[in-house]
């Protein structure tokens, strides 16, 4: 059967430069994809998961066509990303940034307006579509406001109404409640859900574990791009069910009782959240196998000259995945 | 609301494709004047603006005749028109050119390459509101003349001068949207901008005409389409006879036109193309 | 003591800071130098077209000075100078907003009157450089330098003439809060200082009406002095040198004066309305 999405060994690489004080400095590469495949089936949410930096950007708009791959092939409804670029535009929608892309001296709805004709929808269409979509992300008592004067989120929320405004088939939403209050993240979703029910496949990214576990399907994630694990979340979940995680808050962090951790027989991942370099604040999550590696790692700890605060277990949660298979923390990056 | 119903009118006859290009062409021209005429300030900074630039340029240019020259309508309207061109050189290089990479830098590039609509309608889309700011542009201009030089610059044939300010907007949009490329390309190119404009503007013969330049220019400025737009504007503003007789310079002129407009939108693409590769496409 | 280090630690982190993204856009730098040969050049070169072989002595007899070349080019180099001040001042709130770093400079135990003082002083600097370097080129061409002196009263005088602006600038940048597109209004003020200043021509070429408000305008002292004293050297200039330029320091200090009161009060409101990082 046809996938709606199907990526096979995605690679792309960017040229930066970097250094130099009058002048711009040496060339470097940055590796964003390094052979990333993975297929979305039809009507479903499938979520890419994983930090800043990590590629999740970067294929999404390989698959939209506005990147062309290094080598690698995509297809969007059974079209190639590349050679028929055009057909691809034709099915998806895509919501990119959460605060650009609009004209200003615009209205929210005027901005609408202007994409519906170059989606080429009829007018009398396009005006109940528009006006049906500001209805549905809360945007109507602000829809002939300028942009200029539209907070972040409400920006986020246009950018999704752009994204459906010729009700295409695919969606790709990158990062679709980024800056968004926790009211208007919980409708963004609301609606991820719905297109749901309609029929539509969804591919969004996120950083937000909480998001993927809820709204997504299947989960592929991603790190230094490439995909380390893909599932449903709750069968990534039982990969590191027998495992167990706690969280460490002590004062004092040093790299050397990170290393001093990992190196513990049966402890399978740490993950540090710095909070206060200075003092040596920090967050540790310590993902181990058995009460007894638990016990050793337990022990460095306190045998160093860190002084531990709290000691707390936790659930497992994508989370705890992204660890044990990066040995970061999803935040990072 | 059922999705897909009354959604696109799309389809692959010619007609549907007509109809597709007259909506793209509808909206370009829709948002291309509601975002002009909602930057007020500037509008109102341009008629203010204009009467203190025309001293700033044009008194010392009167400081190298005889005071008893300084109200000569022959001289005052060659400056007129030559003023009026400046309008239009400066649109190809600020309006067009920069009209992509402003694109890029709003963020409003990508969500635009993600329709099928026709980039030459998106990419020209401020022709609209430079013709409207064009016939202003010429209106207070003239009425500045009279004010302070007490002189009416001469217009001999007014369907002339519009028939030759369009076209000169026209190639001067060719012009932009090569350059405009270019600008996609290397990004900051805005000092380019400025230096060009005068390069441009002395090339062209907007303020004299180019049977004044050197040889080595002069070549140059033949082969330049702002050259014939300004010769055909000072010939039916003031009736100075013209490079080439009057029907072949039209032709001539709207041949270069023609090549330009194809020569920007095919660099557009390649350019597209390229930032695709590159990834550079949203960047700014 | 420590007052002063402070200050001119500050001093010294906005003019370095100014000079290196300055000097990372050569193609900016190269065109704010290459201007006023432009736009002089393109005077030059119309008038001659114009006027024909008598160009030069026409030239002579409205401006009373023989060398057009360093009276376009000087001309031009204030000109810019004076846009570039009044816009880059007036554009500073709106630039840094919409970079987000406007905010942070409150964060600094620093009077931000200072800090945008400061960076007006940098755009300064590079007038002054620009002037060194276009002026004595035509200068060094024509086979005559400055002394060391007039070197120094050239310096001196444009700096007088053209930080003050800063403070129009200032006045321009707080109205921010009510027209977003401050660069539209900045332009309406760079063209009438242009006009009113005589830049490129006596302004004896003006009703005594528009004299007399030209005269309100440190830029147009400058441009006087700077004239005479290329032309003809210190000594023609000295009669009336040390008054002007005591006028020009009062007037300087009114201007700032004045850009600092408007400044404040929309700070204080932005303030109150939780608008200083609102773009």
């Amino acid at each position: 059967m046809l996938q709606p999405i199907k990526a096979v060994n995605l690679v792309k690489a960017f040229t930066t430069r970097e250094g130099g004080q009058l002048l711009r400095g040496r060339r470097r590469v940055v590796e964003a994809l390094r052979g990333v495949s993975f297929e979305v089936r039809k009507g479903g949410v499938f979520g890419l998961l994983g930090p800043n930096g990590a590629g999740k950007t970067t294929t999404i708009k390989i698959l939209s066509t506005l990147l062309l791959p290094d080598a690698g092939d995509a297809w969007v409804m059974g079209y190639h990303v590349v050679r028929e670029a055009a057909k691809v535009r034709e099915v998806i929608g895509v919501s990119l940034y959460s605060d650009r892309g609009f004209y200003w001296k615009l209205s929210g709805r005027e901005n609408l307006a202007y994409f519906a004709r170059l989606y080429h929808l009829d007018s009398k269409y396009a005006k109940e579509r528009i006006r049906y979509l500001l209805k549905l992300l809360d945007l109507e008592e602000d829809a002939d406001r300028l942009v200029e004067e539209y907070s972040t989120g409400m920006k986020s929320k246009l950018n999704i109404a752009r994204a459906l405004l010729h009700d295409p088939p695919v969606l790709f939403l990158d990062e679709p409640t980024i800056g968004l209050d926790p009211n208007s993240a919980r409708k963004v979703r609301e609606v991820i859900l719905d297109l749901k029910r309609e029929g539509k496949t969804v591919l969004l990214t996120t950083h937000n574990m909480f998001e993927a576990d809820m709204v997504c399907d299947r989960v592929a994630i991603i790190s230094k791009g490439q995909i380390v694990a893909v599932g449903a979340p709750s069968e990534l979940k039982a990969k590191v069910a027998e495992h167990k995680a706690i969280e460490v808050s002590l004062v004092g962090y040093s790299e050397s009782i990170e290393e001093s951790l990992r190196n513990t027989p049966g402890v399978l991942g740490v993950a540090t959240r710095l909070r206060d370099p200075v003092a040596g604040v920090a967050d540790l999550k310590v993902v181990y196998d058995s009460d007894l590696s638990l016990r050793e790692a337990l022990s460095k700890l306190l045998a160093s000259n860190a002084k531990v605060l709290s000691v707390k277990s936790v659930e497992p949660t994508l989370e705890e995945v992204f660890v044990v298979m990066t040995g970061e923390r999803l935040e990072e990056g | 609301m059922k999705p897909g119903v009354g959604g696109s009118f799309r389809s692959t006859s010619a007609a549907g494709r007509l109809k597709a290009f007259a909506a793209e062409l509808e909206a370009a021209a829709q948002a291309s004047l509601k975002m002009y005429f909602r930057y007020p300030a500037w509008l109102i900074a341009d008629v203010l603006t204009t009467p203190a630039w025309l001293v700033v340029i044009l008194v010392p240019i009167l400081l190298f005749l005889p005071k008893e020259q300084w109200s000569n309508p022959q001289v005052l309207s060659t400056f007129f028109w030559g003023f009026i061109f400046w309008d239009v050189v400066s649109a190809g290089l600020w309006s067009f050119g920069m009209a992509v990479r402003r694109e890029q830098q709003m963020g409003t590039l990508e969500p635009l390459l993600l329709t099928n609509a026709n980039r030459a309608v998106l990419f020209s889309r401020n022709f609209f509101s430079r013709t409207v700011a064009l016939a202003l542009s010429l209106a207070y201009v003239y009425a500045f003349f009279t004010v302070i030089f007490g002189v009416n610059p001469l217009i001999s044939n007014p369907a002339g001068v519009a028939a030759s300010l369009l076209l000169g907007l026209l190639a001067s949009m060719g012009f932009g949207l090569v350059y405009g490329a270019l600008v996609l390309r290397f990004k900051n190119v805005g000092p380019l901008n400025n230096v060009l404009q005068f390069v441009i503007l002395g090339l062209c013969g907007a303020f004299v005409p180019i049977t004044s330049l050197p040889e080595a220019l002069r070549a140059v400025s033949y082969a330049i389409p702002h050259t014939y737009a300004v010769d055909l504007l000072r010939h039916y503003g003031l009736g100075t006879p013209t490079l080439l007789p009057t029907p072949q310079e039209l032709l001539l002129l709207t041949c270069y036109t023609a090549t330009l407009l194809s020569l920007g939108f095919t660099a557009l693409e390649r350019v597209e193309r390229a930032l695709k590769r590159t990834g550079q496409l949203g960047a700014y | 003591m420590r007052r002063v280090r402070n200050a001119f630690s500050t001093l010294s982190a906005v003019v370095v800071k100014e000079m290196k993204i300055m000097s990372r856009y050569p193609g900016f730098l190269f065109m704010v130098a290459a201007i006023p040969f432009m736009f002089g050049g393109m005077i030059m070169g119309i008038g001659y077209a114009v006027a024909g072989p008598s160009a030069f002595a026409n030239f002579a007899a409205n401006t009373g000075v023989g060398n057009p070349l360093l009276y376009t080019t000087l001309g031009g180099v204030l000109m810019i100078g004076s846009m570039l001040l009044v816009e880059n001042t007036a554009g500073i709130i709106r630039e840094e907003q919409m970079m987000g770093t406007f905010e942070l400079h409150y964060l600094t135990p620093n009077s931000t009157m200072l800090l945008w003082l400061f960076h007006s002083l940098s755009t300064s600097l590079l007038t002054l450089m620009i002037m060194a370097v276009d002026v004595a080129a035509v200068l060094a061409w024509q086979g005559s330098l400055l002394s060391p002196a007039e070197w120094l009263v050239a310096a001196l005088v444009t700096l007088l003439g053209l930080l003050p602006l800063a403070g129009i600038g200032l006045a321009v940048a707080a109205l921010t809060v009510r027209f977003k597109e401050v660069w539209a209004i900045a332009n309406v003020v760079s063209s009438f200082i242009a006009l009113l200043s005589g830049f490129y021509y006596p302004l004896e070429v003006f009703p005594a009406a528009v004299r007399l408000i030209s005269q309100a305008l440190p830029t147009s002292h400058a441009a006087q002095i700077l004239r005479s004293v290329m032309s003809e050297g210190l000594s023609a200039a000295r009669l009336q040198l040390w008054e002007r330029i005591a006028l020009m320091a009062a007037l300087g200090a009114a201007y700032l004066l004045l850009g600092r009161a408007l400044y404040s009060r929309w700070e204080d409101e932005a303030r109150s309305r939780g608008e200083l990082s609102k773009y």
